[in-house]
């Protein structure tokens, strides 16, 4: 077991300890982070995993160290996969193995499978952690009699899925030690260095605020906006179309759970011109129409906006409530399954904010001069 | 048979003459202590609620002399019931209700039940259950007939700590609420959809026009082509459906399938893990029928089976 193995306890006494040892592993944790290298070893992987837990667990960083995990250990896994997956652990992979002791990784035995190309076969809960990234989905996957049948690709994305989700719980553990040492802090600097050349990147490309353009919305949005019957209305209106168009106009790549109005507008009336009468005119065109009967749902968008129960919001009431973040499609469709009528842009989308980010994108890169 | 509701007499026959704490299954009974429990006395929801029971003595003791007007229990088991925290497991349930059905060949207005749209909601039941077992390999599945629908309940070990959003995944799979993105139509996903789509589109009449999305033309022009249509299906291909439809239109009637077994399935109460649901052998008072544990779900007819003896005698 390598020193820095995450199954031993002393990892801070370790780091002490090995430091004059540790030197190459440290530079190699740096190139590998600066993309210099794309192979490195277990002990440089924990660093990095070590240096991103001092961001906390949720961080840009994290993320970012855990998308380096995955990558570099990629090749190995496929590699690991290829050969009987019964033999003995693959040397290079001891560290995965003692993040991943348990993958029941089976050769199918049936020659439907076989012939299929299906050589692999898993228990159907293993597949959970690729549900829960929300990469697959059930109906994705050949299911039988309580297995999951995969191929090689399928098996390989399995695995590794497992091991990122095992990769966050370690950063989770490591960022309750209180770890102090100036070149893993040295490493997270890195880790944040890149991850604000990525934020710029993607903030450059699609997240910065402007006025909004109906014809990029999703279909659901437009069904909205086109009134709904009184089944679906207050779903429609109140919850989906209030917080798509907020979020679109406002802040469309913000992706922070506790998001605030304010954080990003400086002006009330970016609410009050620009998505209100949206709403409005919605809930007009849906029958009967919604603010008639229902006066009370005006306050309901308020509060979804998260300026709390009113219906005259000042700035200052913006974390009276939550900002409810638009809904993944997944829910739309199970909550409100009139409002999903998808196209085809819609296939590679999982959230209608996306969809509506990526048209502005496309158009605006087909108008531009 | 009048669903009428019943009377606060009525409902003090049924709890002294007709209830015994007997008619709570053995999966209540062995869970009693660990569930919290719910009821309503007078027909406005289940207000008073973190119930909790030590005995089945003190249960019986509670039905008997409150009567309710409806009774309920989690779903979920939990350390602490009667604070519902130290939340352990819960039971993973599909709630189907034949009165929110999308589509019924029957007459029945929205909200009402016969006999034809009862046996249609237990066909759907029967049909998740075969998927559950099938493909899932889950083998401890309960019915429980609710008074206008059925509920069922899941106790097999590897579904008992799945969270909400893997419930909701199960969900989609189960009820067929995915539009199968392979245009091979191999994988038992795809073949789901199928026969669920076989099912389905003879209930297509020129009514679905007003509650989904189809022009009455593209409908009448499916229900000429029906049995074309089906007998293609059976054979795993879309392809007459293909041939008779527009690309979009085609592409439009799957979404409008998709959706129906949506709406066939309350996904709100699959997803909620501290759910409370009607007590088996309770009785559901607004519809004067007995919450019934179904042990055969083929031959059960609960307009014979979830009768109360007091409305026999009516
Ligand atoms: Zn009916």
């Amino acid at each position: 077991m390598s020193p820095l193995s995450p199954l031993n306890g002393n990892i801070k006494e370790n780091i002490a300890e090995l430091e004059d040892l540790s030197e190459r592993y440290f530079l190699e944790a740096e190139e590998m982070i600066r993309g210099e290298i794309r192979k490195a070893g277990d002990i440089a992987l924990n660093l990095i995993l070590i240096a991103a837990s001092l961001k906390g667990s949720s961080s840009f960083e994290s993320r970012i160290a855990i998308d380096i995990f995955r990558e570099a250990v990629s090749k190995r896994v496929g590699e690991y996969i290829q050969k009987e997956v019964k033999i003995s652990p693959y040397p290079d992979v001891a560290f995965c193995i003692a993040l991943e002791p348990e993958l029941k990784l089976k050769l199918s035995d049936d020659t439907f499978f076989e012939k299929e190309g299906l050589r692999f076969r898993v228990k159907w809960r293993e597949v959970l952690p690729s549900i829960k990234s929300k990469k697959r989905k059930f109906t994705d996957f050949y299911i039988e009699k309580g297995f999951v049948y995969l191929d090689e690709r399928e098996a390989i994305e399995l695995y590794l899925d497992r091991l990122s989700e095992k990769a966050r719980e370690l950063v989770e553990s490591y960022s309750k030690l209180d770890i102090k040492h100036h070149r893993i802090e040295g490493l997270a600097q890195a880790l944040t260095k890149l991850s604000d050349t990525r934020t710029e990147r993607i903030v450059g490309l699609q997240g910065k605020q402007a006025p909004l353009k109906e014809e990029h919305f999703p279909p659901c949005i437009k069904l909205c906006i086109s009134g709904m019957g009184s089944g679906a209305r207050n779903y429609a209106i109140s919850v989906l179309l209030t917080a798509f168009l907020s979020y679109a106009r406002i802040a469309p790549s913000s992706n922070t759970k506790d998001a605030r109005i304010s954080d990003f507008i400086d002006d009330i009336a970016v609410v009050r011109n620009e998505i209100i009468p949206i709403i409005e005119a919605a809930a007009e065109r849906c029958s009967p129409p919604l603010f008639e009967d229902q006066p009370m749902e005006r306050q309901n968008v308020y509060y979804h906006l998260g300026f709390g129960l009113t219906s005259n919001p000042t700035l200052e009431d913006a974390q009276k409530s939550s900002w409810y973040f638009v809904p993944n499609c997944d829910k739309i469709r199970r909550e409100a399954p009139s409002l999903c009528r998808p196209e085809k842009l819609c296939r590679n989308v999982k959230n209608p904010l996306t969809y509506y980010i990526r048209k502005r994108f496309q158009e605006g890169g087909k108008n531009a001069p | 048979m009048l669903l009428r509701e019943a009377t606060p007499e009525e409902r003090r026959l049924y709890y002294f003459e007709e209830w015994k704490a007997s008619y709570l299954p053995d999966y209540m009974t062995k869970s009693l202590t660990m569930r919290e429990f719910a009821f309503d006395y007078n027909g406005e929801g289940p207000k008073d609620r973190y119930r909790n029971f030590v005995t089945l003595t003190q249960f019986e003791g509670h039905m008997v002399s409150s009567q309710p007007y409806a009774a309920y229990s989690s779903v979920a088991f939990y350390r602490e019931p009667q604070k519902r925290s130290g939340w352990l497991s819960a039971e993973l349930v599909f709630d189907i209700d034949a009165k929110d059905l999308p589509v019924r060949s029957c007459k029945c207005r929205k909200g009402d039940v016969c006999e034809v749209c009862m046996e249609e909601a237990k066909e759907f039941v029967l049909s998740i259950s075969d998927t559950l077992r099938d493909i899932f390999s889950l083998k401890d599945i309960k019915f429980v007939y609710s008074g206008r629908g059925y509920h069922i309940r899941v106790f097999d070990e590897e579904v008992l700590t799945l969270s909400s959003q893997e419930r909701a995944e199960l969900l989609d799979y189960v009820a067929g609420n995915v539009v199968p993105e392979r245009e091979n139509l191999k994988g038992r996903y795809p073949e789901l959809f199928i026969k669920k789509a076989i099912k389905i589109l003879p209930l297509f009449t020129a009514d679905v026009r007003k509650e989904f999305d189809q022009p009455t033309i593209r409908v009448h022009r499916l229900l000429k082509y029906l049995p074309d249509v089906l007998e293609d299906l059976e054979n795993d291909s879309f392809r007459k459906l293909r041939e008779i439809l527009s690309n979009k239109t085609y592409l439009s009637l799957l979404e409008t399938i998709r959706e129906v077994n949506a709406g066939m399935v309350d996904a709100r109460v699959t997803v909620d893990v501290k759910r409370i649901l009607r007590i088996p052998g309770s009785l559901h008072s607004k519809v004067s029928m007995i919450c019934t544990p179904v042990k055969n779900l083929e031959s059960f007819d609960p307009f014979r089976d979830a009768v109360p003896k007091f409305v026999m005698e009516r």
